[in-house]
């Protein structure tokens, strides 16, 4: 299977050279044979590359140990799925999956039916084509996931065992993809500078190409916080480790750009604040891609080394880092704005503000993360910097962008009355109030935490109260009830109540967050058989350990039974797995989840004599985070669907094709 | 397995070289007035902030005041996107129809003195009619803001909804006033 994998993706590469050059000849000269052709080239390399990444599919199932990557990644004893999955467990196959994601994007992008933009496909196309390109010398020269090995293993390494996770499945292909997605707005970016393009016309077109990239990079975040919960089993979602942030930061300055769109296309300003935007945004999507797969810096996400990976990487950075910005410099004397900020108190300017934080908070993360290498150039010695300093920095920076997000929505363009405010913000105002002193009340004491749920509070009333003038405003314009005004005030205009909606997922979020980290509480225990521990109102009675063994590993596994003030609550069962190929052991944690706190039980360790050590956590508002991370892909979705005017138009358009 | 390598190399240069064989040519398709659709993208802006600035103020973000002066603001920067886009779409018809008309009452009345020339100017003055453009450009801008208000019609005998340009009730019959 070799050569059908081997050179089909080989053939992908000389066929998606020759689409990049010749999109941007065909496009300079405006030749219409040259771009059709163009065309069948970036499709015929998809049609390759899916063969290859067929080929690659193939050995994963019948079990070809003598390639390589089957063999290093799965074994005999592993179900088919997981088999299925290792395609990305790698190096190799990651990166194959990345160019066969960014060739099926592209193939979308050319074929899409377009009412503006067409001129821009052309050399956004061969910005598209030149990314693949390069990931395909990846996977061809540095990664290749079909070399041979001299002989066959009877069997393979098998997967890695905190690999074998529902979260596998999701967590490592959505981040992949939205990595990829934001190929596609800055090849549009790029090609708006290059044909000079540069109005309202690129931005329309990328809208929902960025918003599908920003959702799935939230997605893929959102199942590695979940995955790191229930399997790590350290009683976190997030450690800000390096390749966490790596997928973090395109993210934020990802939002920043969702966002800044809007004001250049309302209101013609931030032109070059745009483009560096996605400029950024796209160059630490390959970033993050770099440090996912390499170990530069030490986290638990690097499974090998390759230095030659890294020095590919690093030019392909440079090379896009530069070249765009360069365009960018020769191009900014077109990039003026076409209107002024006229107060700061305007929605613009919460706008701006707001971007300028996320961008900030993108910078501290990105100095935090790469400090290790700062350090150890500057001092010779390598110094991390751990959760505290991100907690610290990017606590007040996060609280701040929340609450500016409640502020915009209720000030006007351009500039605000005082009237306004008051009328505006009284509500929400007296409302966050009152949560105040009603948790001053409940006896929480800490500072932080109270800002943080009432800043939280106060935006979600915000965003309330903007709902319900929009029902009353439109139940006013025409005769119906308040639900179903309320339901058309949301489809008419679903850019804008999707995002709200996303705005309310983050603040869910924010809030489990906040109680996660500030309340919780652990307490570790060494108890035997049918002894007792408590933890604040729980108690858990240790009743027996089992042993299991199974042809793959040896599970051990703690019964308890827990108690919530006096009331029974059932049994937890947390494990441990002793995997025949793998010397750590996986630990399986036991929680028992309400939407008020989690109790999270870790088996930690156990002597001859039968004697237990447990750790057992209480995580509260940890509900809150899966609950905000739902609403928020609701919410995106909502803003993704395509407006009805648009389709309509679409259709009659197609009839008339027909 | 060579032959099939071979086969598909072959295929796949064939897909790509066919444009080239091919009689005719999807030439028109990458050709596209690039400032009447930017001018097309710009006017969906103007519509969009104009919906937006209404809602706003019918929801009690904006005060009156602010509303009625950003909606003339936006209101004047839609009209004139709307002439920019008559201008690059049939600029050069409206201009050859005056010349016409001018030629035409020329030759009518060769010789006829000043009343002609009045009579020449007027015609051009209403075929150049500022106004009258202006008005029309109004009224499309309205129609435009109508439909994004989406505010339909009913019969105000059985409550059925109606079109906006009927004249009586689909369901009942009714006159519609």
């Amino acid at each position: 299977m070799q050569d059908v994998g081997y050179i089909p993706l080989f053939l992908a590469l000389v066929v998606s050279v020759y689409s990049a050059f010749t999109y941007f000849y065909g496009g300079e000269k405006g030749n219409g044979v040259l771009l059709e052709s163009a065309r069948n080239s970036l499709i015929a390399s998809c049609v390759l590359i899916s063969l290859a990444a067929g080929a690659l599919y193939y050995s994963l199932i019948t079990n070809d140990f003598q390639n390589e990557y089957v063999a290093s990644y799965t074994s005999r004893d592993l179900s088919l799925v997981y088999r299925l999955s290792a395609f990305w467990a790698g190096n190799d196959g990651s990166l194959l999956f990345w160019g066969w994601l960014l060739s099926i994007l592209a193939v979308i992008m050319v074929l899409q039916k377009r009412d503006i933009g067409r001129e821009l496909v052309p050399y956004s196309a061969g910005v598209v084509m030149c990314t693949l390109a390069f990931f395909l010398i990846i996977s061809l020269f540095i990664a290749n996931p079909f070399q041979r090995l001299s002989f066959v293993p009877p069997d393979g390494q098998g997967l890695n065992p905190l690999l074998e996770n529902e979260g596998m499945f999701f967590h490592p292909p959505l981040l992949l993809a939205g990595y990829v997605g934001f190929t596609i707005p800055f090849a549009f970016a790029m090609s708006a500078l290059l044909t000079r393009r540069l109005g309202d016309e690129w931005l329309v077109v990328i809208r929902r190409w960025t918003l599908i990239a920003w959702l799935l990079l939230a997605v893929g975040n959102l199942f590695g916080a979940w995955w790191a919960y229930v399997e790590l089993g350290w009683g976190g979602y997030w450690a800000w480790d390096p390749v966490e942030n790596a997928s973090f930061l395109p993210w934020l300055v990802g939002t920043a750009f969702l966002h800044s769109i809007m004001m250049q296309r309302r209101r013609g300003i931030l032109k070059i604040w745009n483009m560096v935007l996605i400029i950024i945004t796209f160059n630490l999507a390959i970033l993050g891609t770099f440090l996912v797969r390499s170990s530069v810096l030490a986290s638990v996400h690097t499974f090998a080394e390759s230095p030659a990976l890294g020095v590919a990487f690093l030019a392909f950075i440079g090379i896009s880092l530069f070249g765009s910005v360069a365009l960018l410099y020769y191009r900014s004397d077109e990039l003026h704005s076409e209107a002024e900020m006229e107060s700061m108190v305007s929605r613009e300017s919460t706008f701006l503000l707001n971007n300028l934080l996320l961008v900030g908070a993108a910078f501290s993360i990105l100095l935090g993360t790469f400090f290790p290498i700062i350090s150890e150039a500057v001092r010779g010695v390598k110094t991390s910097v751990g959760p505290p300093f991100f907690n610290q920095v990017n606590g007040p920076i996060f609280l701040a962008i929340i609450l500016l997000s409640g502020i915009c929505t209720l000030i006007g363009w351009k500039r605000a009355s005082v009237k306004n405010l008051v009328r505006n913000f009284l509500w929400p105002t007296v409302a966050a109030v009152i949560l105040a002193i009603i948790l001053v009340v409940l006896g929480i004491n800490n500072v932080a935490a109270i800002v943080g749920f009432v800043v939280c509070a106060f935006v979600l009333f915000t965003i309330l109260s903007e709902g319900i003038r929009g029902t009353i405003a439109r139940r006013r314009m025409r005769p119906q009830n308040y639900l179903s005004a309320f339901a058309g005030l949301i489809l008419a205009n679903r850019p804008r109540y999707g995002g709200y909606m996303v705005h309310i997922g983050v603040l869910l979020f924010a809030m489990g967050v906040i109680g996660s980290s500030v309340f919780n509480i652990e307490a570790e225990a060494s108890i035997k058989p049918g002894e007792s521990m408590s933890i604040g109102r729980y108690v858990l009675t240790y009743e027996k350990m089992d042993n299991f063994e199974t042809q793959s590993k040896t599970t051990v596994s703690a019964t308890l039974s827990v108690s919530n003030s006096g009331e029974r609550l059932g049994r937890l069962v947390a494990e441990k797995y002793f995997h025949r190929n793998h010397q750590n052991p996986v630990t399986e944690v036991a929680i028992k989840s309400t939407l008020i706190e989690d109790l999270y039980v870790i088996l930690v360790g156990w002597d001859q004599d039968g004697t237990t050590a447990f750790k057992v956590l209480i995580n509260p508002l940890v509900s809150w985070l899966w609950i905000g991370g739902v609403v928020l892909v609701v919410g995106a979705l909502v803003a993704f669907w395509p407006e009805r005017r648009r389709r309509q138009e679409r259709t009659a358009r197609d009839g008339e094709d027909v | 397995m060579t032959w099939f390598l071979f086969f598909l190399a072959l295929l796949t240069f064939a897909f790509i070289a066919y444009p080239f064989y091919r009689k005719r040519l999807r030439h028109a398709e990458y050709q596209e007035d690039g400032q009447l659709v930017e001018l097309l993208s710009k006017r969906d802006t103007s519509y969009s902030m104009l919906k937006e600035l209404e809602f706003d103020y019918k929801s009690g973000i904006l005060t009156e005041k602010d509303y009625k002066e950003l909606e003339s603001r936006y209101k004047r920067k839609a009209i004139n996107i709307l002439k920019d886009m008559d201008s690059a779409q049939d600029g050069q018809k409206i201009g050859d129809e005056i010349e016409e008309q001018v030629n035409k009452l020329r030759h009518n009345n060769v010789g006829k003195g000043s009343k002609v020339s009045d009579e020449i100017e007027e015609e051009v003055d209403r075929l150049r009619g500022e106004k009258a453009v202006n008005k029309q450009l109004d009224d499309q801008i309205e129609e435009q803001v109508q439909e994004l208000r989406e505010k339909p019609r009913y019969c105000r005998k059985c409550g059925v909804k109606v079109r906006e340009d009927d004249v009586f009730c689909s369901r009942c019959g009714a006159k519609l006033i």
